[in-house]
């Protein structure tokens, strides 16, 4: 586990929920849409899954200086 | 007082109203074809409903504060004309999700009024703009004194209040939502700092 699942599923079911009230008050997504209820979970499962396998670097500048320096 | 709002008619939206229903004509808003009708006239827009000019499918956008003048009837019967009492019941629903339903409004009773009009104000929440919500309605009557209903009408159709893109603050709220969650799970894929022990103690 290299990156941080817990944040990732929090943090994605929070985008999840925003994106999809987001598509429904600008008219894209009906109420009556299973996506409603489909599209928080599966961005909820994505951000799991993006927390366990963290297939972004960490920038430059926050990395910690290597023991040469 | 019984509610003889006969047929799929006058939708209430939070305060507003819509219509549903149907008519003999091809295109019909309501199943079976031509059992019910109902029409509105939107006062401030100026702009004339029918059932008879809708199906299922179709998206009816209306204004987000209006007047409605609304008539609906069961099919063979004109405005005012009444007939054997009887048992009436039926409801108007808003899809949520495929999975639940929100009652609107709802009737029952016994009445004698086999066709009905009327006039409703309505003024939708800021909240309820743009979106798109599939109202549902039934109708059904049972011999007076019976519990036995059979279902008369019903219909179904897509209704929008219209309203600006950003008018509806749920969509700012949406939007600022997206974001910050947006970021927190960017960094939840970042991978975790694992400092080593050369790292803190250098030398």
């Amino acid at each position: 586990m290299k990156g941080r699942p817990v944040r990732g599923g929090v943090c994605g079911l929070l985008f999840g929920l925003s994106l999809t009230l987001f598509l429904l008050t600008t008219g894209v997504l009906p109420l009556d849409s299973i996506l409603i209820i489909v599209l928080p979970v599966v961005i909820l499962l994505a951000g799991v899954v993006l927390g366990i396998a963290a297939p972004l670097k960490r920038s430059r500048l926050s990395r910690a200086p290597s023991a040469g320096a | 007082m019984p509610r003889s709002r006969l047929v799929v008619a006058a939708l209430v939206l939070g305060g507003t109203m819509a219509l549903l229903a149907a008519s003999p004509a091809a295109a019909d808003a309501v199943d079976p074809s031509g059992a019910c009708s109902a029409s509105g006239h939107w006062q401030d827009e100026g702009v004339d409903r029918a059932s008879a000019d809708h199906v299922p499918s179709d998206l009816i956008k209306i204004p987000q504060k209006d007047t409605v003048r609304w008539a609906g009837n069961i099919k063979g019967y004109a405005l005012g004309a009444e007939g054997p009492r009887r048992e009436i019941s039926g409801e108007v629903e808003v899809d949520i999700a495929g999975v639940g339903t929100a009652t609107i409004d709802d009737w029952g009773k016994s009445s004698v009024r086999y066709a009905n009009e009327g006039e409703h104000d309505y003024d939708v929440p800021d909240v309820l703009l743009n979106v798109k919500m599939r109202l549902q309605g039934e109708h059904r009557e049972a011999p007076e004194g019976s519990a036995s209903f059979t279902r008369v009408c019903g219909g179904s159709v897509y209704l929008q209040v219209t309203g600006g893109m950003f008018s509806n603050p749920l969509t700012i709220a949406a939007l600022v939502g997206m974001l910050a969650s947006g970021a927190g799970l960017a960094s939840a894929g970042v991978v975790r700092k694992r400092w080593a022990f050369e790292d803190t103690n250098p030398g």
